[in-house]
């Protein structure tokens, strides 16, 4: 357990250097794609954690990313709360909202569970784009605001330190998710998605436990959506429509879901290529469409389990001797 | 008295129309679910190219409204049949989560891809169906489109004929004995995939033709598939999926409370109170009101 402990650490400390060295190297638009890849992976761990995981069928994560993103918004607009009292507050709504959805969707199994979450999403969309106070913003989304980088700075200052706190909250959840997934709460976890009926005769509350997730998965996609919200400096109804849901869904589900590095490569794989995408203009969501149902199709189990193999192949005997 | 009457008169009108629509777009959803357990997310988009291809052979070739119906549906036949041969044949027999899960994404690409495809067949703006009718009555001061009774019409012949061919004829009855069990229908010699791909097929003739009926009460847009598949959702759901019969009565109800929703509070509200609306019955009703638990079906 040491060893693969120190191992896991080792990867954590080597990947964290390479990300913090990487925007001396590259050019700055891609700083932003990597700004995007962070956030995106964060919200596709957390819906992993949900889904894949525990084996909750929730789409209501996407709502609760908004959510804490629009609080955090209205916050600092409506109520002239500093933008790090403001994240603090959007974080706390958003694990209050997902036990909102929780406590409704635990009693449903499959299918329902996505209907039932989807209905919130649903609501929340809805009422946020035809309010007309002004109070939401609307279909135009919020008026611009200051978010943590004073306005003062330069545009490729002001990225340059969005960047590192971007890859700080994804190194935190990163972190976060992979003890949740090694503590007894992940091992509950695992057992509630893969076999609820042994799980609960073997003493685990299978309601406890999904509200658990609900919550951890829920507070992560804050965290990713409180990020959102400052490092944009506006909230856009779009983070709710129906694309950004099924980016984010085939993120997770193209890197693998339930298992933990699969939402990391599927985020990476989707936020690059619908990015180089951009070069195919009017073509690029056809070839999205095409890729995700060819995934689907020859890769049920995501990537992240033919990656292993492939990794297990080659490097079987080093890992060994280590 | 007046009001009440006449507000009374405009619900009623609205909630046929709404619920006959609705019934037809949702019993497609509700067949292949029943069927093969497949929840079909580019059903929004197999409405919308209901609508587009009976818009070609009405603008292109002039003909009928009905006509072109009966092409819509004929593509949409071919459409279910190439969805089931590239995505779902060759993931049968994966296994439950990975089934449902992989079907689901698999669909959303599809979708995906064909909103992309229309939008670039047929550009953004906003097009219209001819009427099949012309002409209204006023009763009251309720405007009551002859169009629309056509369209309702139309709505309950498709249910009837769908409700026929799964009692009475010999594909319909070895589709009810696969969507009830896989396995005991497959020993009485019932050959499942055929009747997989004949659901599939049969459920986007119906998807498209309840597209193409869509399209000529409201306007074409390459993505106004969207509204209509949340509401044909809510309305297998609240059915119960998988459940014919379920479906087409909740499809009522749905339409009877967006029509009265609309007409008293407000059209802005319709949507946020149906979906309120399935978040209560599924408290009380986890399975709909004529589904069976996952349980009891395997």
């Amino acid at each position: 357990m040491s060893t693969a402990l120190n191992k896991i650490i080792i990867i954590f400390l080597i990947i964290s250097v390479i990300f913090g060295a990487l925007p001396f190297v590259i050019p700055e638009y891609l700083i932003s794609t990597l700004i995007l890849f962070f956030v995106w992976s964060v919200v596709a761990q957390s819906w992993n954690l949900v889904w894949g995981i525990a084996g909750l069928w929730s789409l209501g994560q996407m709502a609760i990313f908004a959510m804490s993103g629009y609080c955090t918004g209205w916050l600092i607009i409506h109520f002239n709360l500093s933008p790090f009292l403001a994240v603090v507050f959007g974080i706390l709504i958003s694990v209050f909202s997902s036990l909102v959805m929780a406590l409704p969707s635990i009693r449903l199994q499959g299918v329902y569970v996505i209907l039932m979450t989807i209905s919130f999403h649903e609501i929340f969309r809805i009422l946020l784009i035809s309010d007309t106070s002004g109070f939401t913003g609307g279909i135009f989304g919020l008026p611009m605001y200051e978010g943590f980088v004073s306005e003062n700075f330069s545009f490729s200052e002001k990225i340059f330190f969005q960047y590192y706190i971007g890859l700080l909250m994804f190194i935190f959840s990163t972190i976060v998710i992979w003890i949740v997934l090694n503590s007894r709460i992940g091992l509950a976890f695992k057992a509630i998605g893969s076999e609820p009926t042994y799980a609960s005769s073997k003493g685990i509350s299978i309601y406890r436990t999904q509200i658990k997730a609900f919550l951890v998965g829920g507070g992560l996609a804050g965290v990713a959506g409180a990020y959102w919200a400052q490092y944009f400096g506006t909230m856009q109804p779009a983070v709710l429509s129906y694309d950004t849901m099924v980016l984010v869904f085939a993120m997770m589900v193209v890197g693998g879901w339930g298992t933990f590095s699969g939402p990391i490569i599927g985020a990476l794989i989707m936020v690059f290529v619908s990015e180089f995408l951009h070069a195919a203009h009017q073509y690029r969501l056809m070839i999205l469409g095409i890729l995700i149902i060819g995934a689907s199709v020859l890769l049920p189990g995501g990537l992240a389990p033919q990656i292993e193999k492939l990794f297990n192949k080659f490097f079987k005997k080093k890992s060994d001797l280590i | 008295m007046g009001i009440f009457l006449n507000t009374s008169i405009a619900i009623v009108y609205t909630a046929f129309v709404l619920g006959s629509i609705f019934a037809a777009s949702s019993v497609s959803l509700s067949l292949i679910y029943g069927t093969m357990r497949f929840l079909n997310l580019a059903h929004g988009s197999f409405l919308v190219i209901g609508g587009y291809v009976a818009w070609v052979f009405a603008n292109y070739f002039g003909l009928p409204l009905y006509l072109a119906i009966l092409f819509a549906t004929g593509f949409g036949f071919a459409l279910g049949l190439f969805t089931y041969l590239i995505m779902l044949k060759p993931l049968l027999g994966i296994g439950s989560p990975k089934w449902d899960i992989a079907t689901i994404i698999a669909s959303v690409g599809l979708a995906i891809f064909l909103e992309a495809a229309i939008l670039e067949l047929f550009g953004p703006r906003l097009k219209a169906l001819p009427h099949a009718i012309q002409g209204s009555i006023i009763i009251g001061t309720t405007v009551i489109r002859y169009n629309a009774l056509f369209i309702g019409a139309v709505a309950i012949i498709i249910l009837a004929i769908t409700n026929w061919y799964l009692n009475n004829s010999r594909n319909g009855i070895a589709l009810r004995a696969v969507a009830s069990d896989v396995n005991a229908a497959y020993l009485m010699g019932i050959p499942s995939k055929k009747m997989f791909a004949s659901a599939v097929a049969i459920s986007g003739a119906l998807a498209t033709s309840a597209g193409a009926l869509l399209g000529s009460f409201y306007l074409l847009k390459p993505d106004r598939g969207l509204d209509p598949m949340m509401t044909a959702i809510v309305v297998v759901v609240f059915g119960g999926l998988g459940s014919i019969k379920g479906t087409i009565i909740a499809a009522y109800i749905v339409g009877f409370i967006q029509a009265f929703v609309a007409l008293t509070i407000g059209i802005k509200w319709s949507l946020p109170v149906l979906f309120a609306f399935m978040i209560v019955v599924l408290i009380f009703k986890p399975y709909g009101l004529y589904g069976q638990s996952e349980q009891k079906r395997i």
